[in-house]
Formats: C-alpha cells, structure tokens, sequence
C-alpha cells in the first residue's frame, strides 16, 4: 500500500464497510456508492440466463482446443468449491483437471473437502507440495518484507494452475470470482474481465512479484526457490491461449448460498473459524482467520470479518449498523491457540511475532466492541457448521491422513 | 568496468539511457556542463537527443563539451548519438541553419511530406546490421522506436516499414569510432537493448 | 515512414490508477508502477500516462512512480503540465513525449518555449471532444467550474494548426470507456483538424473501429485505455478485432 499523507480520515462508502484504506483502491460515486456496491448491484439486475448462455457458449470454443481435459479448476477444501465443480462437470458438461496446491497449513475439514470433491464429482486431481523448507523460508521472507505470511501461497496457487496448463496444452482455466471485482468493483461483469499476471502480481502478491522477492531478499530466497511459484512468460501464454475466466461474471456468485447448497446436497463440510462468524470462507486453512487474520488488521485497519460483513450488507441480509456491531466484536478476538504451532513452525519467538503487532500501523484491536444483540446472534447463528471447529485441529503441514512433518525441521 | 559518459544538453531524456546502460552492466555517469570530466576517464561518450539542433550546439560551443568532444574525437574514442545526438556529427543542420559537428559530411533536412514527423516503430535492415556487426541476437526484423523530424544525409544502416512509399529512412550512421543511431535504443524494448549491447562488445569491443 | 501505433493508456486520479468511464465515473484498477512494468512486456508501441486529477501542478507521486517503473518503452506523460519546469522533471523521470491539455489555447507561447527545448515530436496536443446540437464537435470544458461556452472545433482548428506539436490525441469524451461507442469519424468537422498533423484516436475503441481508423491517413495512432486492465495480453484481443490485411498494411509485427 503506498502511505500518502494525502489520505486524511480514510473516505467511507456509504453503503458497506469499505473505505479508502482497502489496499485496492475505492472509487466513489457522487451519492457515496464505493465502485464494489456499484458492481454487485448488477448480482440482482442483470440476466443471468443470458449470461450462462454466454458461458456456454465461450467454454464450447475453448473445449475444442484440448484433447482429454477440457479446462482446469483449481480447488480447495471449502464448500464453495464444491459448487464450482457442480457448474463445470454437470451444468456446463465439461471434462475438468482439479489442481490443487499445499498451503501446508491445510486443515482437516479443508483435506476431507478435498476428498469428497474428488469422490462426489468423479474427477481427476492433480495436487503439488512445494519443498516445505523452502516454503518455510518463503513464508518468512513475507512476514518480514511484507508483513503478510500469505504470499508463497498465493503465488504458487496460480502460479501452479497457470503451469499446469502451459505443460499439458489445457488453455482453459475455470475461477470463481475476481476478488477485487467482488470487494472494491474493478471491473463490471458486463466486461467479462478475465485472470491476468498484472492482477496476480498487483493484488495477490501485493505488487512482489516472485523476482522482486528474490531481488535483495532478506532471507537469502535465490532464483531457485522461486521457480515453481513463478508465472509463465508471456510467449508461452500467447501461444498457447491460455485464458483465466471468473464463473462469476456469468452468474450472481454469492458464496453463503451455494456453500449451503453443497453442504446440503453434496455433503460439503463446514467448520466454525476464529475471528469471525462466517463457517463456510477458508476454512481449509488453519492459518487465514487466525495468525493471518491478526497481521491483516494490524497492517491495513480491517480484517476478514469485514470482507464477510460487506458481502452480507450487499446481499442485503444485515444492516450497515449491526454489521459493525458484529465486526468490532469479531476484531477483538485473539486466538492464541493458533499462534503458538505457527510460530513453532516458522522459527520465531513469540516476542518477534508481537514485535511485528506493535510495529504495525493498527496493532492488535484491544477495544471490545461489545456484545451482539439477539439480531445479530440471529444473524451469526444463520451460517451453520457439520465439524468440529478448527481449533480442535492446530498442527500445521497435515499431508493426508493426519501426517506431519518430522519434528527435527 | 565500462564507464560511459552522458552529456546532458538539456532536452533530452537521460534517465532512461542510465537505466539501460546500467542494466548493462556499465558504470555511468551523467555530464553537466557544469562538471569538467577528463577524456581519459571516459571509454564511450554518449550524446542524447530531444530538442533542437540551434539550441544543443549552443550549448555545446558553450561549455567544456566542445574541447571535449573535440579531444575524444581526435583520439579515436568512441562517440554514440542518438536522435538528435547522431544529427549533431554532421556538418550542417538545416533546422537552426547552423554548423554541426563537422565530423561527417552532410546536411541534415528535414522530412517533407506529411505526417512530416518520423514517429513510431520500422524495422532495421538485418543485412546491413550484419555488415556493421551490431546483429548478433536479433530477430531478423528488429523494430525500433523511432521520433523525429530531420534525416541523416548518408547511412549504413536503413530502417522500412510496410507503409514506406519512399524507401529506406536513415537509422544508422557510422565513421569508425563515430556511431550514430536516429532511433531510440533505450526506448525500443528487448531489440533496442539486444543492439546497445552489441555496439559495446562486438563494435567497440568494451 | 514508421508503421502506425497501438497505444495503452493509464489513467491516473489522484496517485491511483483507475479505470475511467466518460471521465464520470472510476474504479479502481491498482497502481501505476505495476501496471507500466507489466505492460513494458507486451510489445506496445508507446504508453500514455494520464493524470485526470485536475491538479495545479503535475503530481510528483505518479513522477516517482513513473521513474522507479524503470520501463525500455516509449512514455507519453499528460496533465497538469503548466510549464517548462515540468517538462524538465518528466524528462529526468523517463517520460519522452508530452500531452498539453489546456496549455496550448491559454499560452501558445509557453509551448513554443517547451517546443524549443524538446523539439515538436515530443508534443501531442489532446482535443477532447463532445457533440453538441447545432454546434457539431466541440471542446469538452476540462473543468467543471467552467461556465463559459464550449469552443467549437471550428474555433480552435486555426490554433492547433499553428503550434509547433506534432500530433493529436483526439478524444471521444462521451464514449470513453464504453468500448465500442467511439463515433466520432462521423462528424463532418473532423476534418478541420485532419490533415495538418498526425492523429491519435482514442474513447470507446475496439478492434473494428480501429480497424477503420487505420486506414485514414491522417491516423498515426490508436489507444486503449480500460481494456488493457481487464485481459491477460489484452493487446493480442485488440489486435484479433483488426483484418490481417490491415494489421499487415498499417502495424508493426507482434514481437512478445
């Protein structure tokens, strides 16, 4: 995020949660509408019969050009993706490859997701393990460059996906939404905005891209610990047409409707997180509502319960002053179960950890926003869970079956 | 290392030839009129070019670059213009109806039919890159940026496009240690940087 | 002569990029540094950066980042250039050629002195333009405190024919973002400001339109502004909207 003094008490949309500071960027209409609740009016007034024709028709062409597979998904263990399968292999008739790419912190409920896709939908997965040591090292040289330990996972989830089709001539890549065009509006769905490098780099990577890391790295990272997280060249993309679509410029994608679909009718499981209410949003990571969760307020004043919240207040399921009820209440929490194998992990005091806190522009929220009323536990009891909570479940590098990495690493 | 000099005349667009000459690997420095530099801790003088020929001679008959230039010539160092820099070699400049640098002769004019500017991409001559040996690891067609209003009388190397009714323009000039490039290498991406390169190993052997 | 141009441009308000739609509305669409690196690696033939931020002075942030983008292609720089000392600063930046919004009808004599010291083919002069009933084309007021009528191209032709710029960027104010509006061939008054320099069309283009534009002779240019925000090399999706023939005829070869 580039610090201007120029942004005085960041401008707020009049609407959602967002303001100025989210790290992508608001734009404003002259009623106060930030550009994010400006797209997702068009969830409710566009026709999307028309826009899955459209889908059809775009997947039929690519279809064409592959020989086995006709596109690739990328996959993870949450209910969404379930949904995502459904639309490609039964509604659009599609012959898909899963990939699937190791954050090392997978939690159980996120493995057996993972499983179940693979079982309940008949399909081939292709999953990869960069070398944990050398992940290690990634995830450290995040937290100091950049404050953020989420950065090797990011890369290498689209990085790989992007891979994968270069080496196996499968041009068709298949995502669910463009998350900066849900949260700030970036682009209209009208405009079918398509993956792009630019944006991986720019909103993924958080404007690093794998040779900045590598350029005067603070843990020695080299060229080498870089390759498989690195995106193919522009001659290689070209040739091949290799195209990132987002399902949802082609339906009103609205992830607590379709992850209670699939946990209805396909047997999708849900867990409850720390640091929000939300059971259905990344809950096969053990590190994103948790360790992740803290750095983010501490570094840009928000957290993931407000990306949640806005999404909610936009569907027009809760109102703007509860929802900031319900975030002040989720912001406080300070889930120290999490922290203490995470940092075992990477091979950092807990005094180092803080240290990153204190320093931060936000710090820790200390201020407890109070207690929720019966409207909002109402709300907060409407996203349900069929596992048990992923604090039961806190040792990182889970390999399937509940493996773990020796203990001398 | 190399040590590459630039002369900053005022109008002209330094930082980008400091950034790819240090992509390079060459150390360089940035010659005000100001600072008096020695010829002898220079290996290559570059001279940029945007502006006016009237207004870059004056400046250079003006300061120390004259002597300078003058020594660097008479010693058979090498000399690298670009644009209006490669313009400045020759003898007579139309545009400010003044005297170039004498080193090669000929007037240099300018377009006459319109767009009446050059600006825009063309593709350089391999063959004749060849003979100049600055080809190595081009593409057979490297294209090239070029922006200006004035031709360079006599050329090695010729640049065309498609849309040429009239021919080759002139791109590349060369005398021995004098090289000329009309064309912005610094502005010409991959090729442009592929052909600064081969100018300082196989050229002028630095 | 050198072969005809596809253009990207940035738009920039207030330090961020943005994606513009009839200069009303924005979005947000990241920053500048990122999209000027990755956009150095798609073979373009030049890069526009324009400040839409209506500053009094050029923005030294989009300077900085400009600068530290460190890119090998050409840069156009436009908005809020005032004087020679901004010229200046954007030269010791990287940027080679120069938009002039204003400057040109307020004080053609500063644009004389900028042209002096970089020659007129680093300047391009930009002529946004509205239709309005019974007047034809018209210049859109760049501010929107400003009260007094709008000149008509008529009006202004005689100006832009006399300064020492070299090229136009001719602008669809109205279509801007909405690719695929562009209309502005259509007008008869086009033609007063065709002829005596090169053309540079942008506002709602796509692929066919370009495709026509590039064969008159007065085009030099076209530029795109929102879509190269939205595809992955969205220049090859612009260039498959233009024949081969005319790509052949008019563009230099893709070189990725």
């Amino acid at each position: 995020m580039i610090f201007d003094s120029r942004l005085k008490p960041p401008r707020e949309c009049v609407h959602c949660l967002y303001s100025e500071r989210h790290p992508f960027g608001l734009q404003f209409d002259k009623s106060g509408l930030c550009s994010g609740c400006t797209t997702h009016k068009e969830k409710a007034a566009l026709d999307w019969s028309e826009r899955f024709h459209l889908l059809s028709k775009l997947v039929k062409k690519r279809k064409q050009r592959s020989k086995f597979y006709d596109c690739i998904v990328p996959v993870r263990g949450t209910p969404e993706y379930f949904y995502i399968m459904d639309v490609v292999k039964n509604r659009l008739g599609l012959n898909p490859l899963g990939v699937s790419y190791n954050s090392q912190f997978t939690s159980s409920v996120g493995i057996k997701n993972l499983a179940r896709i693979k079982e309940v939908f008949d399909v081939d997965m292709l999953s990869y393990n960069s070398n944990p040591l050398i992940y290690r090292k990634l995830v450290r040289e995040s937290l100091v460059r950049l404050g953020h330990i989420r950065w090797p996972y990011l890369a290498g989830e689209t990085a790989f996906a992007v891979r994968v089709a270069v080496e196996k001539n499968i041009p068709l890549i298949v995502w669910p939404y463009h998350q900066p065009t849900e949260q700030v509006g970036m682009h209209s769905y009208l405009e079918e905005a398509e993956m792009s490098r630019r944006s991986w780099i720019e909103h993924d990577l958080m404007r690093t891209s794998p040779s900045d890391f590598s350029l005067r790295s603070e843990t020695l990272i080299t060229l080498s610990d870089i390759e498989d997280i690195s995106y193919p060249e522009n001659k290689l993309l070209a040739r091949k047409g290799i195209t990132g679509i987002y399902l949802a410029n082609y339906m009103p994608w609205d992830t607590k409707t379709y992850s209670e679909e699939m946990i209805k009718s396909r047997g999708a499981l849900s867990a409850a997180n720390p640091r929000t209410f939300d059971t259905y949003d990344r809950i096969d990571d053990l590190t994103y509502m948790g360790v992740h969760d803290i750095l983010k307020y501490a570094n840009i004043g928000y957290s993931r319960v407000t990306d949640n919240l806005c999404r909610e207040i936009r569907f027009g399921r809760i109102d703007r002053h509860s929802a900031k009820i319900i975030e002040g209440y989720y912001q406080t929490h300070y889930p120290a179960d999490y922290l203490t194998p995470f940092i075992t992990w990477l091979g950092i005091t807990k005094e180092a950890f803080e240290w990153f806190l204190r320093f931060s522009n936000f710090g820790k929220k200390e201020v407890t926003g109070g207690i929720l009323s019966i409207v909002e536990n109402e709300f907060v009891r409407g996203f349900f869970s069929n596992h048990p909570p992923l604090t039961e479940d806190i040792k990182f590098t889970l390999y399937g079956k509940g493996l773990t990495l020796a203990e001398n690493l | 290392m190399t040590r590459v000099g630039i002369l900053n005349l005022g109008g002209g667009n330094i930082a980008s030839l400091v950034n790819v000459f240090d992509s390079l690997g060459t150390g360089v420095i940035v010659c005000e009129k100001e600072n008096k530099f020695l010829p002898s801790e220079l290996d290559l003088i570059v001279i940029p070019g945007v502006g006016s020929a009237g207004s870059a001679m004056s400046c250079i008959h003006n300061s120390y670059f004259n002597d300078f230039l003058t020594h660097f010539n008479e010693s058979k160092k090498p000399v690298l213009g670009i644009c209006l820099g490669a313009q400045l070699f020759f003898s007579h400049l139309d545009e400010s109806d003044c005297l170039g640098l004498g080193w090669i002769e000929g007037s240099v004019s300018a377009i006459k039919n319109f767009p009446f500017y050059n600006t825009g991409w063309s593709y350089l001559d391999y063959s004749q890159l060849r003979a100049a040996n600055l080809h190595r690891s081009l593409s057979r067609s490297p294209a090239v940026y070029f922006n200006h209003k004035y031709l360079l009388p006599s050329f090695n190397v010729g640049a065309s496009s498609q849309t040429d009714q009239v021919g080759s323009i002139p791109a590349i000039a060369v005398r021995e240690n004098i090289v000329g490039f009309q064309f912005h290498p610094e502005k010409s991406q991959a090729q442009g940087r592929i052909i600064l390169r081969n100018l300082l190993r196989d050229y002028f052997g630095l | 002569m050198a072969f005809k141009r596809i253009i990207a441009v940035l738009i920039v308000l207030n330090g961020q990029l943005v994606k513009s739609y009839g200069y009303n509305f924005h979005r947000p669409a990241g920053a500048l540094p990122t999209a000027l690196r990755e956009l150095d690696t798609w073979a373009l033939d030049e890069i526009m950066v324009l400040d839409i931020s209506r500053r009094e002075s050029i923005d030294p942030l989009v300077v900085r980042q400009i600068r530290e983008a460190c890119v090998y292609s050409p840069i156009i720089y436009g908005g809020g250039i005032r004087d020679i000392s901004d010229i200046q600063t954007l030269l010791s930046a990287g940027c080679e050629r120069f938009l002039l919004e204003t400057l040109y009808l307020r004080s053609p004599e500063t644009v004389k002195r900028i042209s002096d010291l970089v020659g007129g083919q680093a300047l391009i002069l930009s002529v946004p333009l509205v239709s309005k009933v019974g007047q034809g084309l018209v210049l859109r007021s760049s501010s929107s405190n400003d009260s007094s009528s709008p000149l008509p191209l008529n009006e202004i032709a005689e100006t832009i024919a006399a300064s020492p710029a070299s090229e136009l960027l001719v602008i669809d104010a109205v279509a801007e973002g909405h690719g695929g509006a562009f209309c502005l061939t259509s007008f008869d008054d086009i033609e007063l400001i065709e002829g005596s320099k090169g053309i540079i069309w942008f506002g709602g283009l796509n692929g066919d339109i370009a495709e026509g534009l590039l064969t008159r002779r007065s085009t030099v240019g076209v530029a795109f502004g929102n879509v190269c925000s939205e595809k992955e090399l969205a220049i090859l999706r612009v260039r498959r909207g233009i024949a081969q023939a005319v790509q052949q005829r008019y563009l230099r070869r893709l070189c990725l």
